[in-house]
């Protein structure tokens, strides 16, 4: 018996169609309804269909829900619905603990608090002072601290976003006040790999050491992971 | 940076002195990483001198010291805080 070009659908021979022509229709429309089935497996009104591994056979999506726009799937294999945003990517770090900045001497703000820390870019147990880039989150992010002190005019009040032990990316600095707290802060966006890490560094030149403040949102580090 | 034994207290401009009297070339402020060590900018053929320096470190409130310094300087001039005021207008 002949065969369609593209889906091979079976059609009768000039004399078949004398011979058995009602049987050999039927086999064709019941290929013909097969076909536009696999092609169409849509059930319900929003469906829609993508093509599957096998030819000729399609995969049915159910509508997704309000707001979701259409995505590729994490092993890039299907499209799927998902969120319009992004999933969130980075810490917020927070410290109560007044630790105490000798006056003249750099030292590594710790945090022992997080609000947020997505993908165990920080430790409250080992290095609190260091945010570390997790591996497959190489990209730009925004990085930010702050460092809050207690009133007192003398000498000056700085913070440093620095990388990697070694390079310092950003600085703030505040005049400090006799009646004002003073509140450092400093941001940067700045590209990121797997293994580097952030500090938050200050110092202090009041003359004594000077305890951190603990009032809440007083010291705070974190960053936002903005895209590759 | 070499890694030092921390001083009980610490006045990093007053260290900063102490090693410099002792002929340790060193402008960087000392730092104190997440761990509470203690680091140094000093070369290291000085890393015996300045640990020796820093275990007799003890930090001075350098606001008071300058007081004092002020005070034996203004009755080395036999005049009081506010004369000097006065006289510098």
């Amino acid at each position: 018996m002949a065969t369609t070009t593209n889906y091979s659908w079976t059609t009768p021979d000039d004399t078949a169609l004398v011979k058995d022509g009602a049987s050999a229709i039927r086999s064709l429309g019941t290929a013909i309804d097969t076909t536009t089935k696999n092609l169409n497996p849509s059930t319900t009104a929003g469906d829609i269909e993508y093509r599957s591994s096998t030819a000729n056979v399609n995969t049915r999506l159910a509508i997704g829900t309000a707001g979701q726009i259409l995505k590729v799937n994490s092993g890039a294999t299907a499209p799927e619905w998902g969120s319009a945003y992004p999933n969130f990517v980075g810490c917020s770090l927070y410290s109560t603990a007044g630790q105490s900045i000798s006056t003249s001497t750099l030292t590594a703000v710790t945090f022992a608090n997080e609000h947020i820390d997505t993908d165990s870019f920080h430790s409250t147990v080992t290095n609190t002072d260091r945010i570390t880039i997790p591996s497959g989150k190489d990209g730009k992010y925004f990085i930010y601290g702050q460092v809050r002190y207690d009133t007192n005019s003398t000498g000056r009040r700085v913070a440093y976003i620095q990388l990697n032990n070694t390079t310092d990316l950003a600085v703030g600095e505040d005049t400090p006040g006799a009646s004002t707290k003073t509140t450092v802060k400093t941001s940067i966006i700045y590209s990121l790999v797997a293994g580097d890490y952030v500090r938050l560094n200050t110092f202090q030149t009041q003359g004594i050491s000077q305890s951190l403040l603990t009032d809440a949102g007083s010291v705070l580090f974190g960053l936002v992971y903005l895209g590759a | 940076m070499i890694k030092f034994d921390k001083p009980q207290t610490l006045n990093g401009e007053q260290l900063l002195s102490e090693l410099n009297n002792a002929k340790i070339k060193i402008t960087d402020f000392p730092f104190i990483d997440g761990n509470g060590d203690l680091w140094l900018n000093v070369q290291e053929k000085d890393a015996s001198k300045t640990q020796t320096i820093l275990n007799s470190h003890i930090a001075i409130d350098s606001n008071i010291a300058k007081a004092a310094e002020k005070q034996a300087l203004l009755d080395k001039l036999g005049i009081t805080a506010d004369e000097a005021q006065l006289l510098l207008g």
